[in-house]
């Protein structure tokens, strides 16, 4: 009766191209990466982004391209400037994996893709199979959306 | 009027089997009432005081014959008999059952309608003018750009969860009667002259552009604001990313700590004109040119949906005699009545030897807006008989039958007049818009319809109301002011001291259609229920016997200045009512104590 799938009690887990990931890149707080960037001139793997950032006034566009990871994290679910960041990123041209994690709904899945994410964090208590139904949740769109060149 | 095509059809399709799925997960406990909440206003789904309410968007007004029908029958057999027409142009149910929600929609879909964005804090229904293409003073047809908003706005997935609801209203004629002033975002068409290589050219045969004057942070509710002019002129094929490029800036930088400061009037006064205008010139340039743009083509091809329908040729003067010859077969009671409803319930139009009609919904004890199953029907066959089968609804709370034959105004009188629909009272001060106020609505403080109600009575003497002129009085059962009270020429505002009801009145408000966008102010201590008929007499005698030859209620409120009014409404200095301050402390202590979803359909 019990479908792992569903409510497993595991930590976070995040799912990517809709298949869960085994081993996730592994993301550095902002501060912390411009730390190393500062003390090493090293780029990092992952930095990971609160919503709310200024992406003009983070000191990451010039290095959008190194990065293999942006994880924008949403300190609540009806807080969407995570929405706008991410679609900013995407039109400076990062073309890395983008994470979106912390206070997010499965019914929101849809939207944060066509906003550029590729990967979610999801919660232990979130169901797999409800987002993973909740991100085709639409076949076509009205806005042409990222992936065409915006 | 537009028509649905496969996208179209298959998104709203798929949008309410998502909500099908996300209703079943929040009634089998699966979805949590906090999650469900934004996930259900953005379906139009409030929980109301007795029961859900459902808000209908209703695209910039226009609504055809088959939809009636569908709103009559849904009205039937999931609500009480009746719906209700909001002050933003839209239809709302009071009595759905939350489980019966996604049947409701589903059926409603068969006829390309939804509940999308109609709240929550979105891009919200698109409003426009009734009178839009049909108009005398308009320059360019707003809908077509209404139309390509609405799509645009359309499950957008950047600005679903903006810090606040976000409105915005487009007008193409000299006359705003859209109230464009007071919206999120105003557009006003314009046009200018342009060397550029386009084969437009105007009635004087100038080479134009068309484009649009912006207006940004306009709003009502407890802060009213006029809106400011963000651009003087932005050319139509940039009108997209430009919204884009103001949505975007106040999704990142709108307040977020405070509901009640999270509007964009707030983020633009507090940021000024000049700098936020700066802030979103600067996201435009960054976005514009991967942006798509609205080429010629596609604004063509939306304009072809409002192509004039098939006008029959007439001669003024010819329809005027066949008019004057019906007439005469009337009884005199008859022939006054009929002559005062075309004076003040048809309008002028652009094409000779026809009219623009208003139905209206505001006879003495029926609640403003508010239409059975059965008026439903009968709306439908008389748009279908007389209008080309489409009718619009108003900010007002009336319905337009847009393009009458003047041959035909006798008959659809007639007809019309057994459903109650000819009062002759459009734009006067009987044509009251109301809320609902605190009878259905969860936030009022006050009730509101039966104030409209009394007022209707006390002013049953239709020749004063005619003298008066045009007048506007709107009545809101709380701050939120759905029903715009704050920028009409009359506005009553519902407060509550201690469980009692109290009414406060402001004088000199526009919505911006004469006399240029004004908010009102209020004129003093707030009134008793009882008292309000007694106030607003006091008020017009002060009107009628200082107005100069032909000036009207609003102009002369503000030739002469509230202190006048102060000075026949509250001839003593000590009055038992409360006073003003303290109405607005209490005001402020009602909202806050109120932690309820806003579901006001505030400007």
């Amino acid at each position: 009766m019990n479908n792992p799938a569903n409510k497993s009690k595991t930590a976070a887990r995040v799912i990517k191209h809709g298949e869960l990931v085994e081993t996730p890149l592994i993301a550095q707080a902002l501060v912390d990466w411009q730390q190393a960037l500062l003390e090493s001139g090293q780029v990092g793997v992952g930095v990971n982004l609160p919503g709310e950032t200024d992406l003009l006034e983070s000191g990451l566009l010039e290095h959008i391209t190194a990065l293999k990871l942006i994880a924008v994290e949403f300190p609540s679910f009806t807080d969407g400037r995570g929405f706008s960041l991410a679609t900013q990123l995407r039109q400076y041209g990062f073309k890395g994996e983008l994470r979106a994690t912390g206070a997010i709904l499965v019914d929101q899945l849809h939207y944060l893709q066509r906003c550029g994410f590729d990967a979610f964090e999801l919660g232990q208590e979130q169901d797999l199979t409800v987002a993973l139904e909740a991100l085709g949740a639409f076949s076509q769109a009205y806005q042409p959306g990222w992936q065409a060149g915006w | 009027m537009y028509i649905y095509n496969e996208l179209d059809k298959k998104l709203l399709n798929e949008r309410v089997q998502q909500f099908r799925g996300q209703t079943q997960r929040f009634l089998s406990g699966d979805l949590s009432e906090e999650a469900f909440l934004p996930l259900r206003l953005q379906n139009g789904l409030y929980v109301q005081r007795h029961a859900p309410m459902l808000r209908v968007a209703v695209p910039y007004g226009m609504l055809n014959s088959a939809q009636l029908r569908k709103l009559a029958q849904l009205s039937r057999d999931y609500d009480k008999g009746y719906c209700h027409i909001t002050t933003r142009q839209n239809i709302q149910f009071n009595w759905p059952p939350l489980e019966a929600i996604p049947d409701f929609l589903q059926e409603l879909s068969g006829v390309a309608m939804h509940s999308i964005q109609t709240s929550g804090n979105c891009i919200r229904n698109v409003t426009s003018d009734p009178f839009a293409g049909v108009a005398p003073d308009e320059l360019v047809d707003p809908r077509p750009y209404c139309e390509l908003v609405r799509q645009w706005s359309t499950l957008h997935p950047e600005f679903a969860f903006l810090p606040r609801k976000f409105k915005i209203a487009i007008s193409g004629s000299q006359q705003d009667r859209a109230a464009i002033q007071f919206h999120d975002i105003g557009l006003q068409l314009v046009e200018r002259r342009t060397d550029q290589n386009a084969d437009v050219y105007n009635a004087a045969g100038v080479k134009t552009e068309c484009g649009f004057k912006v207006f940004v942070g306009g709003g009502l509710g407890r802060t009213p604001i006029v809106a400011s002019q963000l651009r003087d002129f932005l050319p139509e094929r940039d009108l997209l990313s430009y919204l884009c490029a103001i949505v975007r800036v106040y999704n990142q930088t709108g307040r977020r700590d405070n509901k009640y400061k999270a509007r964009i009037k707030i983020l633009v006064r507090a940021m000024g004109i000049d700098a936020f205008s700066e802030k979103v010139e600067a996201e435009w340039q960054r976005i514009k040119d991967r942006y798509p743009v609205l080429e010629a083509e596609a604004i063509n091809s939306a304009q072809a949906f409002f192509s004039a329908p098939a006008y029959e040729r007439f001669s003024e003067e010819a329809v005027a005699r066949a008019l004057k010859s019906q007439t005469a077969d009337l009884l005199p009671p008859s022939q006054r009545e009929f002559k005062q409803w075309l004076a003040r319930n048809t309008h002028a139009h652009k094409k000779a030897g026809y009219r623009s009609v208003t139905l209206s919904l505001k006879p003495t004890g029926v609640p403003a807006g508010d239409l059975t199953d059965t008026q439903l029907l009968a709306v439908a066959d008389l748009a279908d008989r007389y209008s080309f089968g489409e009718v619009r609804t108003t900010q007002q709370q009336n319905i337009v039958l847009s393009d009458v034959a003047s041959g035909d105004l006798l008959e659809l009188w007639l007809a019309a007049k057994q459903q109650g629909f000819t009062t002759a009272n459009i734009a006067t001060l009987t044509d009251i818009t109301c809320c609902p106020g605190g009878d259905f609505c969860a936030l009022a403080n006050a009730k509101s319809i039966p104030i409209a109600d009394a007022i209707q009575r006390r002013f049953d003497d239709m020749d004063y109301v005619y003298d008066l002129g045009d007048l506007s009085l709107k009545i809101s059962g709380c701050m939120n002011a759905c029903a715009h009270h704050n920028i009409s020429h009359i506005g009553i505002l519902g407060v509550d001291k201690k469980g009692q009801e109290f009414y406060q009145v402001m004088l000199g408000g526009s919505a911006g259609d004469v006399s240029g966008a004004a908010v009102g102010k209020v004129v003093g201590p707030a009134f008793s229920a009882a008292n309000i008929p007694a106030a607003l007499e006091t008020i017009l005698d002060l009107y009628v016997s200082e107005r100069h030859e032909g000036e009207r209620f609003v102009e002369l409120v503000k030739r002469i200045g509230l202190a006048r009014f102060k000075r026949v409404l509250y001839p003593e200095k000590e009055s038992p009512e409360i006073k003003s301050p303290e109405t607005k402390s209490l005001e402020k202590e009602n909202a806050e104590k109120k932690n309820i979803e806003s579901q006001a359909v505030t400007l």
